[in-house]
């Protein structure tokens, strides 16, 4: 058995006492003596970072990724920029992992030594390895052993323990980046929002959308340089749920602020719609690919060359809107209007809002199960869209108040709950992504595009598309039907996991309950 | 896992060196490769700088894989292990011949070894044993290092005459000529002569040379200290085209 021990040692006398008392009992042969500048990689949110992994470059081909405190090396890799240009599978699936497919930005350098030396015996055969790694905050002493030389690796140890190095719970270099007072974003893709049960409405919703807000701001200078098309996306989603929040809570911030912010932030998100549809068409290539036999796949590549030639346009054009004066001055409107919330006007401002959040959450609730009650297979498909929607509301309601609630019972319902309608929202979301993607492309090559593709590339390039379009519409057309059918099956199910008492004990006083009203006879 | 055996009925044809020179060009291009020397005198053991315990685990060596698992110490190279030789296998034929079933006996005890390794280099002994039958028998390729001379041809003959007898696959047998002395008329007239005779004859020659005769002064393989020279290159061209053999397999 291979054994292997690391500590820290911030006093390099104690470094050169410990290899001067390991000569005592082996050969100790410098191996590798290396000095480097690592630069240090991470995503716009610190997700390896936050998980202690880090991802380094020493600009010379050599890629380091550390999982806590096992240090891996890749030779012959480009300088990080995405995980899917990591050569190396085994990095790329590290990477990927963590980054998705997030832009990777340096994130700090580190001056660092590395001294390698073999523990030889008597017969100048190596027995251990001692590797040590020094940066500005001292030496990472790591000692492993050869297979079939315990007793000689236990010397070793021997040796080193009786200088007394500090164990060490993280790797060096985690530890000495935070010497450098590295500062991790404190932006999140789903932010906690910090509120008490006390507070009351007005003060919860203002600590909710002041972070989503952030978020808003945060992400437009990633979309502006294309950093990566999550930047866009999580745009929208805050934009999203900020008009969710006003919509939603519209009784306290008031009639006329939340038609405001509806509109306000709905034209803002409205803004951004081309481009993210090209790049979820865009994203998904090689799927549409496998739906179809080859003798569509030049028509599908010349359409997804046009969405290519169309997704560079379109981000020309939302960059320079939001670069814009007259987007920096619709941005200033919004957070005038955000500062000047009045909330003495309204009741419910002052309710607290886990009261509010539970009638919420439980009217949320039970108008999907009214919906869905009425759900036949003769249903139209309009019907089950209205659920999607509703579907959709509730999960914001979840994701905005779900830590009001920390009592065990009501964390449980809430968690139940939120699986469920997961589940539910994923067959919804599928059934009407299969929809509006075959009115998206139906709509596209009837659209003057086409036409202006003829002109182009000839009537033949546009058949083409046409020929694969109609085609990948009829498949898309099957999947809907057959998605439908789980929509019916997953509805049906989300009814049946009946919650409406449980939420309705996050409303009312256990010993008050009553049954909700759809529940009475 | 493949089970490569390095043999000869002879002694001093230059088994341990390929052995062992093997053994690091097949670690170094990626195969989890372990050389196990059987030979009692440990000469591959000596050019890694591994000695074996003291205790006399010969008489363990056929019980079951876990008993070799204890004996396996890491070479100076990444991806090499080793089971150096004991003074106790020189009684390797006296155990054996206490073992039903003696002949399939060694490919049983090693094959609890697939998962750790991809190949398995066994440095046989010279002599026409128990043993080398168990080798034979666990073997999916033999290498046999000849001498271009008259004598080490008779004594090739004689190894492929005991596989007939024995009805032992034949076929895994691949002589290549070792300690090659080209401007020797004898050296030359053997090759031909042996090469149109055995098919299987591998292509490339070991020369004689005096960096191989210096692994015993490095105690490391030769490509460690002379791999642009002829012998290094040798071995490598060696390993590669043995490589070849293995996969196809």
């Amino acid at each position: 058995m291979i054994k292997h021990s690391r500590w820290l040692v911030q006093d390099s006398q104690k470094t050169e006492q410990i290899l001067e008392k390991l000569q005592a009992h082996f050969t100790l042969e410098p191996m590798q003596i290396q000095q480097e500048t690592l630069t240090f990689y991470d995503d716009f949110e610190w997700r390896l970072w936050k998980k202690n992994r880090l991802l380094a470059s020493n600009h010379k081909g050599l890629t380091f990724f550390i999982n806590h405190l096992d240090l891996n090396v890749y030779r012959a890799e480009p300088v990080p920029s995405y995980a899917e240009n990591c050569v190396d599978p085994q990095l790329k699936a590290y990477v990927s992992a963590h980054t998705d497919i997030r832009r990777l930005f340096p994130m700090a350098d580190m001056e660092v030594e590395y001294y390698q030396y073999a523990l030889r015996n008597e017969d100048l055969k190596k027995v251990c390895d001692l590797n040590i790694t020094q940066t500005g905050l001292g030496a990472m002493l790591e000692l492993s052993g050869l297979r079939g030389y315990e007793k000689e690796y236990r010397e070793a140890l021997g040796v080193i323990l009786s200088s007394e190095p500090d164990s060490l719970e993280r790797h060096i270099f985690q530890l000495s980046l935070e010497l450098l007072a590295i500062c991790p974003t404190c932006y999140s893709r789903r932010p906690v929002f910090i509120m008490g049960e006390n507070d009351n409405a007005a003060t919860a919703l203002t600590s909710i959308h002041t972070t989503l807000w952030q978020n808003v701001r945060l992400n437009e200078t990633g979309i502006a340089a294309d950093w990566d098309k999550l930047f866009l996306h999580q745009y929208r989603v805050a934009l999203r749920r900020s008009r969710a929040l006003f919509t939603q809570l519209k009784q306290v911030v008031g009639i006329e602020a939340s038609q405001y912010f509806k509109l306000s932030l709905g034209d803002l998100a409205r803004r951004t719609n081309t481009l993210r549809d090209l790049d979820v068409y865009l994203q998904r290539q090689d799927e549409y690919k496998q739906l179809l036999p080859q003798q569509f796949h030049q028509g599908l590549d010349e359409l997804f060359s046009e969405f290519a030639n169309k997704r560079k346009l379109a981000h020309r054009s939302l960059a320079r809107w939001i670069k814009s004066p007259a987007y920096q001055s619709k941005i200033e409107e919004i957070e005038q209007q955000l500062a000047s919330l009045d909330f003495k006007e309204s009741k419910q401002a002052l309710q607290p809002v886990q009261k509010l959040a539970a009638k919420r959450l439980l009217k949320s609730y039970e108008k999907i199960v009214a919906q869905a009650q009425l759900i036949t297979p003769q249903s139209v498909d309009d019907e089950i869209h209205d659920i999607r929607l509703e579907a959709k509301k509730l999960r914001y309601l979840l994701e905005f108040f779900t830590g009001l609630f920390q009592e065990k019972q009501a964390r449980k319902s809430l968690k139940t709950l939120l699986k469920a309608l997961k589940k539910l929202q994923d067959s919804l979301g599928d059934f009407n992504d299969f929809a509006v993607q075959r009115e998206y492309l139906e709509h596209w090559i009837s659209s003057p595009d086409i036409g202006e593709l003829e002109n182009h590339s000839g009537a033949q390039s546009s058949d083409s598309i046409v020929a694969a379009v109609h085609a990948l519409s009829g498949v898309l057309f099957v999947k809907q039907q057959d998605q439908r059918l789980d929509a019916e099956i997953q509805l049906k199910a989300f009814i049946e996991n009946d919650m409406s008492l449980a939420l309705a004990q996050l409303y009312l006083k256990p010993e008050t309950t009553t049954l909700p009203a759809h529940q009475k006879d | 896992m493949k089970i490569l055996a390095c043999y000869s009925i002879k002694g001093g044809v230059g088994k341990t060196a390929t052995s062992v020179n093997l053994a690091y060009n097949a670690a170094q291009a990626g195969y989890r490769t372990l050389l196990i020397d059987l030979d009692s005198q440990g000469a591959s053991s000596f050019y890694f700088r591994v000695r074996s315990g003291k205790k006399q685990w010969g008489k363990r060596f056929f019980d079951t894989y876990e008993s070799l698992l204890k004996q396996i110490k890491a070479s100076d190279f990444d991806g090499l292990d080793i089971i150096p030789a004991h003074q106790s296998f020189r009684h390797f034929d006296v155990f054996l011949s206490d073992i039903n079933k003696r002949q399939r006996r060694l490919r049983q005890v090693l094959k609890g070894l697939k998962k750790e390794y991809d190949l398995i280099i066994l440095d046989c002994p010279p002599s026409l044993s128990y043993l080398s039958e168990a080798v034979f028998q666990a073997a999916d390729m033999i290498v046999v290092p000849v001498i271009p001379t008259t004598l080490s041809e008779r004594t090739y003959e004689q190894l492929l005459e005991f596989f007939r007898d024995k009805d032992l696959p034949v076929g895994q047998v691949y002589p290549f000529f070792s300690m090659v002395q080209k401007q020797k008329q004898l050296h030359k007239t053997t090759i031909e002569r042996m090469q149109s005779r055995y098919k299987r004859t591998l292509i490339t020659q070991v020369p004689f040379s005096s960096d191989i005769e210096k692994m015993g002064e490095h105690r490391t393989p030769v490509a460690c200290f002379a791999a642009k020279t002829a012998g290094g290159e040798a071995y490598l061209n060696l390993w590669q085209e043995i490589q070849q053999q293995l996969e196809s397999l």
